[in-house]
């Protein structure tokens, strides 16, 4: 029995090789090269991984009609979320890999066109697909007209100061960019701008999940993958937002 | 779904997972072996657990179970810790230190295997078969990535007569 316990011990406490999970790091799309949907999604990854859109009224297109540059930009349109299920309609990325230590910053060009408040509409999300949990992750929401940064974590949200908060604009292009340091313990930092302002700037801050006893299991402290679009709707209406210029990378 | 595990890396859980079964089942023929129910809060269940142990001389090997709702999508997770465990000392007091394996299945298929360890005392008097036991039980995650989740319990349980005294 005694000459088992070390063995077992060693066999407990060895990691696998975070390079088995290793990817890509950058990533721009302009979508001035495609014609449908359909060349958008690659099975080699080389462009997005596959869309979600949840409810049959629910596309993503691309269109010519006033993008931020070039010739074309991307549309999604998503219905109302109901209470039983959550109104998709996104572009995912997924194989990517963003470890811990790294700073990722993405930036994107947004225009939202809806006549009903904004309020908890998610327009980006950075991911984990982890063996056990609910893809935990970092996201860009608009909560009552204004972004702010959620957790799909046991975290604190990130709000911008209400003394000085800037409404999100509608109708118009609007620059968003997001700036991660990736840390699982209170380490990293958060920044976010729109339209060069910068709204939300956060220290010590833990920005990559972590496991939860039996309900978050095999966090690898890195996020895989990034999530564009109308990542989540609100009950409240419809919407129509236009993406153009997406990028990603670390810096 | 993404792979997440590595199949040499489940394949060396499993067979430590064997082991721990093997103990489970057969334990010794050495001395008076005991059929022990609990109820375990906290500790290696997570949220809680109930447990079956089987206790001969100064060992014990468990089996327990435990859920851990997680989301609609996702399901619940279903719990089995599995330990193996010495008692130290003699008399009502005892130290306990104990490692295993925990193994989660979803409602939907997922899996993973979580390391336990555990460093108590018990409270159990000789002619009785009831016992408390108060512990430090860290879950481990090992196989894609170490870390080290802080955590302990409480526990009650009941000792069956064994199959051979």
């Amino acid at each position: 029995m005694r000459v088992f316990f070390p063995f077992l011990l060693l066999f407990l406490l060895s990691s696998c090789g975070k390079s088995l999970f290793d990817g890509p790091n950058t990533y721009a799309d302009g979508f001035e090269s495609y014609t449908s949907l359909s060349e958008m999604i690659s099975d080699s990854n080389k462009q997005w991984s596959f869309t979600q859109l949840t409810f049959p009224g629910n596309f993503i297109s691309i269109v010519t009609d006033s993008p931020h540059s070039g010739s074309q930009c991307v549309r999604f349109s998503a219905s109302p979320s109901s209470p039983e299920i959550v109104s998709k309609c996104s572009l995912n990325k997924h194989k990517m890999a963003f470890w811990e230590g790294e700073t990722v910053f993405v930036s994107a060009w947004y225009k939202i066109e809806s006549s009903e408040v904004l309020d908890w509409i998610f327009l980006m999300d950075l991911e984990e697909q982890t063996a056990i949990g609910a893809g935990p992750g970092m996201r860009l929401a608009l909560e009552k007209g204004r972004l702010v940064v959620e957790h799909k974590y046991w975290e604190k949200d990130l709000y911008q100061d209400p003394a000085n908060a800037i409404p999100f604009p509608l109708g118009q292009w609007v620059h968003v960019e997001w700036e991660l340091k990736l840390s699982q313990s209170h380490e990293g930092e958060v920044r976010v701008w729109q339209n060069g302002a910068l709204l939300i700037s956060s220290k010590n801050h833990r920005t990559l999940p972590i496991d939860f006893l039996y309900f978050q299991q095999g966090t690898k402290g890195m996020y895989s993958s990034i999530e564009i679009g109308i990542t989540a709707n609100t009950r409240h209406g419809p919407v129509v937002l236009y993406v153009d210029d997406f990028q990603i990378g670390v810096r | 779904m993404e792979e997440t595990i590595s199949t040499p890396m489940v394949k060396r859980s499993f067979f430590v997972i064997i082991i721990l079964l093997v103990f489970l089942f057969v334990g010794t023929n050495q001395a008076a072996r005991e059929d022990v129910l609990g109820v375990e809060i906290l500790g290696s269940g997570g949220l809680g657990a109930l447990t079956y142990e089987s206790r001969w001389a100064q060992w014990g090997c468990s089996l327990g179970f435990s859920l851990a709702p997680i989301d609609r999508n996702n399901g619940v997770a279903l719990v089995f810790p599995m330990h193996i465990r010495k008692f130290f000392l003699e008399g009502d007091h005892r130290f306990v230190l104990g490692t295993g394996q925990a193994i989660t299945i979803t409602t939907k298929g997922q899996y993973f295997l979580m390391g336990l360890l555990e460093c108590g005392w018990m409270w159990k008097r000789k002619d009785s078969p009831w016992a408390v036991k108060l512990a430090y039980t860290p879950l481990v995650s090992y196989l894609v990535d170490f870390q080290w989740q802080h955590w302990a319990g409480f526990s009650c349980s009941y000792a069956f007569s064994g199959d051979s005294k």
